[in-house]
């Protein structure tokens, strides 16, 4: 792997604290200052720990400014009021359900602990005031990023487990309850597929049944097109979707009681293929002689 | 004064600890991120301060959320390593410590904070030196290391006049005991609730026991017995030992957010601990 070079490093930092001191003028004096850093040499030189207390100031994180990911204009806003989203969750197709960045960061509150879920927030200079009110809409990139994130620092196997965590919230509204109740899996699976996943699962998402056989099921998607013709192909088919949907699936069958599933993914955009190919398997779930299920 | 001093402390420790995770020596990782072999020396001895250059480089080999970790103070982002967490090459751990069947780091908190307490760093630090345990896994939340390492300290402390596991008890219900696990727990509005996301969380402890739960609204039983691969592993009477903790631990989790009133009720038949909890 290579490593970003240090050059890039500092200059990026110093990059940064030129373009807040030219948003923020005073204000952004007044944070130096507070902060004690020296302003005769070049801000990479000050102190890691000074430079760190600046960018928790202004509710970004040392990743993205060397990334040269922070949103400027986003961060002068912010700087001056709680509610400003990032202007690139919002502005393009915001289609997306504030719920879905909820459950996700909820999830990742619930495995890793309230701090994280707030350095997450602020790698993606979210604040916990955007989640008040989740009649809010915004584009997919959000979920995207936070599932990047969590690709990125956590692996594989915790994204899979966002998307279960989304499933069982889903499980609690209204289609949940309805689901749950219809009398036969494949009518379930398919009145979920068909009619609810692209209205209140994922609507920036074409899915498909393929075929459909006892115990198992295969579904296969692909995002809108004209999400791909304005984000790129690249970015609607992060890998990280693919496997946050794969947790999803598999944990659809759940939904109905004493049935579990398993789902396994045979195509995937951003390894190459056209669309995406999941297997979804559904079996009874013993209990074992004593009525206990096994949580172990 | 204070605040700087542990503030590089922290970031000299975890440095240290990234690094041994990533199998790398000082020489390695200096040749990696273009450093002096002394300058790498001097992170690690708290003597300098990191540059934000060579901190976000470093964290960026070893695979680190710079900001996160530097903040937190504690190595949490585990992927790209996370094949060392158990690895007798990381951080050479004795036979004796190794194995499939271990307690994490997590788990260990409220044991080392109870001894740090009791009997001092310095007691806590020999003890970990004279039985080849490097200190630095206590900065890895889930580093793994076996029931054997308990059992040890526990025989240890008993010449002070205690008992480890009695006391520890009065670190588990403090809320920093169970790291980032906390703040599930502080949401829950009932003691039911409370253990069943206990129960949930288990894997991010231990491994040792395997738990059965029968939930429903107002109440939760549970079934606690050893692993049969631990029984094979394991003195029967260190499993039973080290369970007779954890189930005290749920009541003291309990008391933590105060449900103590609620009826928790204990029985133990051979191997088997049952407990139940009703609101």
């Amino acid at each position: 792997m290579k490593l970003t070079d240090k050059r890039t490093v500092e200059k990026r930092i110093n990059y940064f604290f030129s373009q807040s001191n030219e948003l923020l003028g005073d204000n952004f004096l007044n944070l130096l200052d507070e902060f004690r850093i020296n302003t005769s040499i070049k801000p990479s030189e000050n102190s890691l720990t000074s430079l760190v207390g600046v960018f928790n100031q202004l509710n970004v994180t040392i990743d993205n400014v060397v990334k040269g990911k922070v949103d400027l204009i986003t961060m002068k806003n912010q700087f001056y009021s709680d509610d400003i989203l990032p202007s690139k969750y919002i502005d393009t197709l915001p289609y997306s359900s504030r719920f879905t960045g909820f459950y996700m960061l909820d999830y990742i509150e619930k495995e890793f602990g309230q701090t994280s879920a707030a350095f997450t927030r602020q790698h993606l200079q979210l604040k916990s005031s955007h989640f008040r009110d989740l009649s809010q809409k915004n584009n997919l990139l959000l979920g995207i990023d936070i599932a990047d994130y969590v690709l990125d620092y956590h692996g594989k196997r915790h994204v899979e487990s966002m998307g279960k965590n989304s499933m069982t919230h889903y499980s609690r509204g209204v289609h949940g309850q309805e689901l749950a109740k219809m009398n036969s899996i494949q009518n379930m699976l398919e009145k979920l597929i068909i009619d609810y996943a692209p209205v209140s699962i994922e609507k920036n998402y074409v899915w498909k049944i393929e075929r459909q056989q006892p115990g198992t099921l295969f579904i296969s998607g692909s995002p809108k097109e004209e999400l791909v013709d304005i984000f790129g192909r690249e970015t609607v088919g992060a890998r990280s979707l693919e496997i946050l949907r794969t947790g999803f699936i598999s944990t659809i069958p759940s939904l109905m009681s004493g049935l579990r599933g398993s789902c396994t993914q045979h195509r995937s955009i951003s390894l190459g293929d056209k669309w995406d190919l999941y297997e979804l398997n559904y079996f009874p779930y013993v209990n074992n002689e004593n009525g206990l299920s096994s949580l172990s | 004064m204070d605040d700087q001093l542990n503030q590089l402390q922290k970031i000299a420790q975890v440095w240290r600890a990234g690094r041994l995770l990533s199998g790398k020596t000082q020489k390695e990782l200096s040749r990696i991120l273009g450093l002096s072999q002394a300058s790498i020396s001097k992170y690690e001895s708290m003597l300098l301060e990191p540059s934000a250059s060579d901190w976000y480089r470093f964290c960026e080999f070893a695979g680190l959320d710079a900001h996160k970790t530097l903040e937190l103070g504690y190595i949490d982002g585990k992927k790209k390593f996370k094949h060392r967490l158990h690895s007798d090459s990381a951080f050479s751990l004795p036979m004796r410590y190794r194995g499939d069947f271990y307690l994490k780091v997590r788990e260990l908190i409220p044991f080392k904070d109870f001894i740090i307490e009791k009997l001092g760093n310095e007691y806590w630090l020999d003890f970990l030196k004279n039985h080849g345990i490097p200190a630095d896994i206590f900065l890895i939340y889930d580093f793994q290391i076996s029931l054997n390492f308990l059992v040890d300290l526990r025989k240890d402390t008993q010449k002070h006049g205690f008992d480890l596991l009695d006391g520890a008890l009065g670190q588990v219900g403090k809320d920093h005991s169970h790291g980032v696990l906390q703040y599930e727990y502080l949401k829950k509005k009932s003691g039911v609730d409370l253990l069943k996301a206990v129960m949930d969380s288990q894997a991010y402890y231990q491994n040792v026991f395997e738990i059965q739960s029968k939930i429903n609204e107002k109440s939760i039983s549970c079934e606690l017995h050893p692993s049969l691969e631990a029984s094979e592993i394991f003195k029967m009477e260190d499993l039973q030992i080290y369970m007779n903790f954890k189930v005290k631990s749920f009541q003291e989790i309990l008391k933590m957010r105060n449900f103590q009133d609620d009826k928790f009720e204990i029985q133990q038949k051979e191997n088997t601990i049952y407990f139940k909890l009703a609101s």
